[in-house]
């Protein structure tokens, strides 16, 4: 048996934006097992429920993430909807799902940068980042912030937006689709693209199901889990949806349903901006969820499926809220793909399940 | 909105290593697990909710077990692997006791201030870093 060698991957990395650490055992150069370690940076958010009062939590609900911020305000709102029984006009569910669709481009825009610039493709990350700056624009044109926007509270959203932006939103959306297909004949087509990814970090399919794997990563190995197939909100007003997979399992693969969610994204959007009912954004909401009352709901992150539960306790202040997110599910599948890998593609494959420890750090 | 079809059912806990295989064998996906204060809110006897959730394909099915203070919990992660990761934080911020963890961080997987700190009154917590600094 050859030397086992113990290499630590971070908590600082350059290809980690954020703190995890990595045990690497390695035979030589191949990496024949990884243990995770977070938490350098756990925040505790969930605890804050009991000092903040349902309404006023929202907007900590949102700062667990700055890249998924609107889908965790999104997540909180329908779970303590749900619990109060509250129900929230039309016209807010499509709004919802529209900004919720934008933040999908934005980060998958932002992940396929983080890519380009992980396997040294400069002009590739920065291309991405333009076109991403437009998504940026959009929130702040519609909701005053590019990064949180306090658009969602319970009951509904905070501000309408008027048909004539929504076109305006399209316009821009038409525009970046065409120049997206040009980016993105470079993210699959380009040889030197693919010889990073093709075959590196394969995770099957019965691995990712048995693994519980959520999102793209679980996607790319042939899953086909993806929550807004289930048609909460907006989206069981979609004329069709069918989560975009693949079969390989492997980087490249991951890069490909990303690719394609980003059209798919515009698509939703196109179709609901097209048929938005017109009719209030939000309703009144008054009372408190009853003592004992508790409620699990889902929601499709740019990351996978999150997890959101609330109990009541009769107060104005929940008894638990609980997130769990899509990259701590994954982390056991992403330490799976590790072993048997390269060490040198060990960075690739770590991004490829484009990990959020903000998220899992709530 | 729409409310996902979704089961809670309690099980007492020697019966939760039986229930989670039949998840596994029937091809459910582990969703997550998680602790929360007990039946008694006040928390007064230190009493948690544990619940685990699967996904059965058209519903959430979420195991309630209540468990008290001492109690030990076997781990699921011979089924599920995935739980450890929640297991080992149900540890750190619960306190709660998991036996046979496959990747057994034995406390240190988060770091904290104070021991099971979601059980606590945050009020009570001392901030690190903070000593004699004023």
């Amino acid at each position: 048996m050859a030397t086992r060698t113990i290499i630590p991957f971070g908590p600082q990395h350059p290809v980690l934006p954020e703190p995890v650490h990595l045990d690497l055992v390695l035979e030589d150069e191949t990496v024949v097992a990884a243990i995770p370690q977070i938490g350098f940076v756990h925040r505790g958010l969930e605890k804050l429920v009991e000092k903040r009062d349902y309404m006023q939590f929202v907007y900590v609900a949102e700062r667990i993430c700055g890249i998924c911020s609107f889908g965790h305000s999104l997540g909180y709102s329908q779970t303590v909807e749900a619990l109060m029984g509250i129900e929230v006009p039309k016209r807010a569910e499509y709004l919802r799902v529209i900004w919720h669709e934008l933040s999908r481009v934005h980060s998958h825009l932002l992940w396929l940068g983080l890519l380009a610039d992980a396997f040294g493709y400069e002009s590739l990350f920065m291309h991405s980042w333009r076109l991403r700056e437009r998504v940026l624009d959009i929130f702040e044109e519609t909701t005053g912030g590019r990064v949180i926007f306090s658009a969602s509270n319970v009951g509904g959203v905070k501000n309408d937006i008027e048909d004539s932006q929504l076109a305006g939103i399209v316009a821009v959306l038409d525009g970046l689709a065409s120049e997206y297909a040009e980016l993105s004949g470079a993210f699959l087509n380009d040889y030197s693209a693919a010889s990073r990814m093709k075959g590196v970090g394969v995770l099957t399919k019965e691995q990712a199901h048995t693994l519980g794997c959520v999102g793209p990563f679980g996607r790319a190995s042939g899953l086909g889990a993806d929550i807004r197939a289930l048609g909460y909100g907006a989206y069981e007003d979609l004329s069709s949806f069918a989560p975009v997979t693949a079969a390989a399992g492997d980087c490249y693969a991951r890069c490909e349903v990303r690719v394609k969610e980003v059209l798919q994204s515009i698509e939703i959007i196109r179709e609901l901006a097209a048929k938005i009912p017109a009719g209030p954004v939000s309703v009144p909401v008054k009372g408190a969820p009853e003592a004992g009352a508790e409620m699990a709901s889902r929601l499709e992150q740019p990351r996978g499926e999150c997890f959101y539960y609330a109990k009541g306790n009769g107060t104005k202040f929940l008894e638990r809220f609980r997130v769990r997110t899509p990259t701590a599910i994954n982390i056991p599948g992403m330490v799976t793909a590790l072993a048997g890998c390269q060490l040198a593609d060990v960075p690739m494959i770590v991004l490829t399940i484009d990990p959020c420890i903000s998220c899992t750090e709530r | 909105m729409r409310c996902e079809k979704q089961v809670f059912t309690a099980i007492e806990l020697p019966a939760l290593l039986a229930s989670a295989q039949a998840y596994e064998r029937s091809g459910a996906r582990f969703v997550q697990c998680c602790a929360a204060p007990g039946a008694d809110a006040s928390g007064a006897d230190g009493a948690l909710e544990l619940t685990y959730s699967f996904d059965t394909g058209d519903t959430l099915e979420n195991l309630r077990i209540t468990v008290a203070p001492g109690d030990d919990v076997p781990s699921i992660t011979s089924l599920f692997p995935a739980a450890f990761v929640f297991e080992n934080e149900m540890h750190d911020l619960y306190g709660i006791s998991v036996s046979g963890i496959s990747v057994d961080f034995a406390g240190k997987f988060y770091t904290v201030a104070a021991p099971s700190p979601m059980t606590s009154d945050t009020a009570a917590f001392e901030v690190r870093g903070k000593e004699g600094s004023e």
